[in-house]
């Protein structure tokens, strides 16, 4: 009978193991969240809470660079205040930051904006009581099999691949590196010059929903950082504008008013001088957007906690400041320029001019020069241009991503 | 009937019958006369949440006596039913003590007329029960149409309720228990507890099987020791359950809900299997509910009554209804059949016996749903039956006569086809949500529409993908086979004889055939077909 049960015993444990694997296989904890874990204890200074607002604009290399700082970016797809009072939480078992900067957009959403997106937190291979909290306040318990990845995806049999991949990848991958981005994620793609107008126009989503519920959680994330001996800051950093069906939550909060209460120092990121360059849609910033808002959060950490800033990296960031793009062609000949607005700077440019499939392989062309590029596409379709630009004075590369296209009515 | 919900009236009563709704998804119950949208929260037993409520009321049951363990199931059984609303609960209290009460006079009565009474009271209300939460608006439904039929155009209002977990099953419970308790078969159960725990046991609650008290009730005293065998078997029958459940049944009912829903839309092959896919996903679908409820119960040492035995390898209708759901066919012979074949028995028995056969079945019609379609569903079999005792003897005379060089086995595969059609034709009123849907169903099949052209033959507009075909067609097959060496050999036993390496083997693919190619994920696992009853 005892040899009976340690067979059981046994049999459970391989079966828990590989309902594991697949559960990591199948895991949407994003990249941020999954480093966070790989961070030795106690190490940050800094870090930058929110949604994709937060993570996609602020970069820690910039504001590290400058700074001298240990920061990182920690947040999910459309998350709001009560999913970043649940990081908070997590994010307090490892690290004791000494500043909290949380993006404001979060604070405009009466709801998560897609629920599903609360996994990329929770999936981060951790089991605790505070994801699960957070679970349900999201899905009743009749779904709680949604905590476990392998349960909640229904993998398309049809199309195997991206699942198959996904497991070989958790399988084969050094578990032990850190994305050297820190939790931030670029938007390489720069809105096209129609959407940018579209989204000037577009007037705001009116909402039906009410934030009020979401006031507790911020109350709670506020006093958690007080009785943490954490600075809070809210930063903001102003959309050009929220539309749309998928924006039905937004519902935007007075931050100021808030702030002013609660003796929180607000850091406003000035968007008066972006231009198209500087956007990837009407919500977020592109990798321009990024770099100019990373060095003014830079400065302005710098004036609220006394640190020093290194002056020439703020002057060879700052340089990453350009006034206009433009790509304009006759027939299948096509010219890109890129105008920096200080022209004394000495910019090095690489382009790959690229076919916007999937894979981005079936027509390349690499091409060195100048702010300015003349080349030609071989036949009608979309396309993209990839530049990469360096500051020879600096060791930051920005990429960034011009779509195009090259119409067959162009060749009649 | 009209749009005035008296839910939202002030009266006591209706806020009572006002069930939760929690959310606007549609109801996915079966219950097709309910005419509210809405979902319960209840734990169906296909459910991950199902699973982890088993393992703790398993853990808490071990480590308890043995003599209050019934006492743990009772409660555990009470909080699986107010999980779903605590309403429900309610229901089942009320009707628990009033069908205990009527049952203890009827045992004390000593006079026979007294016992009758108490007999028919008792009766009288546990049906009252059910024809409120499940009948009262289609009776007010079919009130409407006769009017409108004589000329009267007249809308009542409609109660908006939800029908009471599993109030069809237990119904059926205390009129057996009742029936057998003036019968003399049983004395009645002078513990309160134990009755209660015998309609409320939780694996059978919502959709079975109908037990018999005297059955069920002893098991809650003296539960079969602990082995670990059963053990093991038990755990098998669950997870080969949620395979039948969750791998081919739901995926069979994205491809009959399709065609079903909109019937207009397909032409007569896609129709056609549509209709057989039916037939397949109702018989897996609710033998994969037996199987994890028979697997629950015997880890408590309880044992539940088989359910199903390979119906369509039935010959007949009848020897149909000795294979489909046994429970319920073994009530209707013994409590509606078998007394009307008493009470006829000085009439012309020639005349009667068919008649019984389509009344017991117009019951069952009934019972499984308060709709047209489930009555014209019933008397399809009542009248099938009543045939084949009709036609027997001349069946017999030509059989002789004309199977000459026939081999038997030729002969049996005729009948179980000719069976199997029959059934099938049948299933066509029990999924149609109205009867203009069968008629549009049989229409289709009947004129064969749109048989010549390719596009009737597209079977990728079903809502399956080819992959979900390959894994269909692979997943029959395997449950084929397994049920076919199941039936001679317990596999959930034997199986534990084989070799280690063997049987690990065959478990873990068995545990994760459900976690992969189980149809379920980014939507919960539909609710069973027989929990709408």
């Amino acid at each position: 009978m005892k040899k009976k049960w340690i067979q059981f015993t046994v049999f459970a444990i391989i079966a828990c193991f590989l309902f594991g694997l697949l559960n990591s296989a199948a895991s949407m904890a994003n990249q941020g969240w999954k480093d966070f874990y790989k961070l030795p204890r106690n190490t940050l200074d800094i870090v930058y809470m929110g949604n994709s607002h937060n993570y996609q604009t602020f970069q820690p290399q910039i504001v590290d660079d400058l700074l001298s700082t240990n920061s990182y970016v920690l947040g999910t797809s459309g998350e709001n205040i009560v999913v970043s009072y649940f990081e908070l939480k997590e994010l307090l078992k490892y690290q004791k930051p000494k500043a909290v900067l949380l993006e404001t957009f979060t604070l405009d959403f009466a709801d998560v904006i897609v629920p599903v997106f609360i996994y990329q937190f929770i999936d981060a291979n951790r089991l605790d009581f505070n994801r699960l909290k957070l679970q349900l306040k999201y899905y009743p318990l009749d779904e709680l099999y949604n905590y476990f990845p392998i349960l909640r995806l229904r993998i398309d049999w049809n199309n195997p691949k991206s699942f198959t991949e996904g497991f070989k990848s958790y399988l084969f991958q050094s578990n032990d590196e850190i994305d050297p981005k820190r939790g931030f994620i670029t938007n390489y793609l720069v809105i096209t010059p129609d959407k940018y107008q579209e989204a000037q126009i577009k007037p705001s989503t009116a909402s039906n929903y009410s934030n009020e519920k979401n006031l507790v959680y911020l109350d709670k994330f506020v006093t958690l950082c007080k009785e943490n001996d954490i600075e809070l800051f809210f930063s903001v950093v102003p959309p050009l504008s929220v539309s749309g069906e998928a924006f039905k939550y937004y519902v935007p909060f007075d931050y100021q008013s808030y702030a002013s209460e609660k003796n929180i120092e607000v850091l406003r990121v000035d968007t008066s001088n972006f231009i198209d360059l500087d956007y990837y849609d009407a919500t977020h910033v592109s990798i321009f957007g990024s770099v100019l808002s990373s060095v003014q959060i830079a400065e302005k950490i710098s004036e609220q906690m006394g640190l020093a800033i290194d002056e020439k990296k703020l002057k060879d960031y700052r340089a990453y400041t350009f006034s206009e793009y433009s790509i304009s062609n006759s027939g299948n000949s096509f010219s890109f320029s890129i105008l920096p607005i200080d022209q004394k700077v000495p910019f090095e440019y690489q382009y790959f001019i690229k076919r916007s499939t999937a894979d981005n392989e079936d027509y390349s062309s690499n091409q060195e020069g100048s702010n300015r590029i003349l080349f030609e596409v071989p036949s009608p379709g979309e396309y993209i241009i990839e530049a990469k630009i360096r500051n020879l004075e600096s060791d930051y590369v920005l990429t960034g991503i011009f779509p195009f296209a090259y119409m067959e009515e162009e060749n009649k | 009937m009209s749009g005035e919900f008296l839910c939202q009236s002030s009266s006591v009563l209706n806020k009572l019958a006002c069930f939760s709704i929690r959310d606007e998804n549609d109801v996915k119950f079966y219950d097709k006369d309910i005419p509210i949208k809405g979902r319960v929260f209840s734990m169906q037993l296909s459910t991950f949440i199902f699973l982890i409520f088993l393992l703790i009321v398993f853990l808490i049951h071990s480590l308890l006596p043995k003599k209050v363990r019934w006492v743990w199931l009772l409660i555990a059984s009470y909080l699986f039913c107010l999980y779903a609303d605590w309403r429900f609960g309610i229901v089942l209290l009320i009707d628990t003590i009033i069908s205990y009460f009527m049952g203890m006079l009827i045992f004390k009565a000593e006079q026979r007329k007294k016992k009758k009474a108490y007999l028919l009271s008792g009766i009288l209300l546990a049906l009252s029960f059910l024809f409120a939460f499940k009948y009262f608006n289609f009776s007010i439904n079919v009130f409407e149409d006769i009017l409108r039929v004589i000329g009267i155009q007249k809308d009542f209002p409609a109660f908006k309720w939800l029908l009471p977990l599993g109030l069809s099953f237990y119904t059926f419970q205390i009129i057996s228990y009742l029936l057998d308790i003036y019968n003399g078969v049983i004395q009645a159960e002078k513990n309160i507890g134990k009755y209660a725990l015998y309609l409320a046991f939780f694996p059978k609650l919502i959709s079975g099987p109908i037990e018999r008290a005297d059955h069920l009730i002893e098991q809650f005293s003296n539960p079969k020791p602990f082995e670990y065998q059963r053990f093991v078997a038990a755990l098998l029958r669950i997870f080969w359950g949620f395979f039948k459940k969750l791998v081919i049944a739901d995926r069979l009912g994205v491809l009959v809900g399709t065609v079903f829903n909109n019937p207009t839309d397909f032409y007569a092959p896609q129709t056609i299997v549509a209709v057989l896919s039916f037939s397949l996903q109702i018989y897996i679908d609710f033998s994969a509910y037996c199987d994890i409820a028979i697997g629950a119960a015997s880890l408590f040492g309880i044992d539940l009554v088989e359910n199903f035995n390979m119906p369509y390898l039935a010959q007949s209708v009848t020897e149909f209804w000795r294979r489909w759901h046994i429970s319920l066919t073994n009530w209707l012979r013994d409590y509606i059949f078998i007394p009307l074949n008493f009470a006829a028995r000085r009439k012309n028995a020639k005349i009667w016996l068919p008649i019984n056969i389509v009344i017991v079945f117009l019951v069952s019609g009934i019972w499984h749903g308060a709709n047209y379609t489930f009555i014209i569903w019933g008397l399809l079999h009542g009248i099938y039956q009543a045939l084949e005792g009709i036609t027997q003897k001349w069946r017999k005379k030509l059989d002789k006569r004309f199977s000459h060089g026939i081999s038997g086995f030729v002969r049996k595969t005729i009948e179980v086809l000719i069976t199997f059609l029959l059934v099938c034709f049948a299933w066509i009123f029990f999924r149609a949500n109205n009867i203009h849907v069968a008629a549009t169903v049989i229409g289709r099949i009947v004129t064969l529409s749109g048989s010549l052209h390719a596009v009737a033959w597209d079977m990728s507009v079903l809502g399956l993908t080819p992959a979900d075909y390959v894994i269909l067609i692979a997943a029959i097959m395997i449950f084929t086979v397994f049920e076919i060496i199941n039936q001679k050999h317990n596999l959930f036993f034997r199986s534990q004889s084989w070799l280690l390496p063997v049987r690990w083997l065959v478990y873990l693919i068995l545990i994760f055939a459900v976690i992969l190619f189980g149809y379920f994920g980014t939507f919960t696992a539909s609710d069973f077909i027989y929990a709408g009853f």
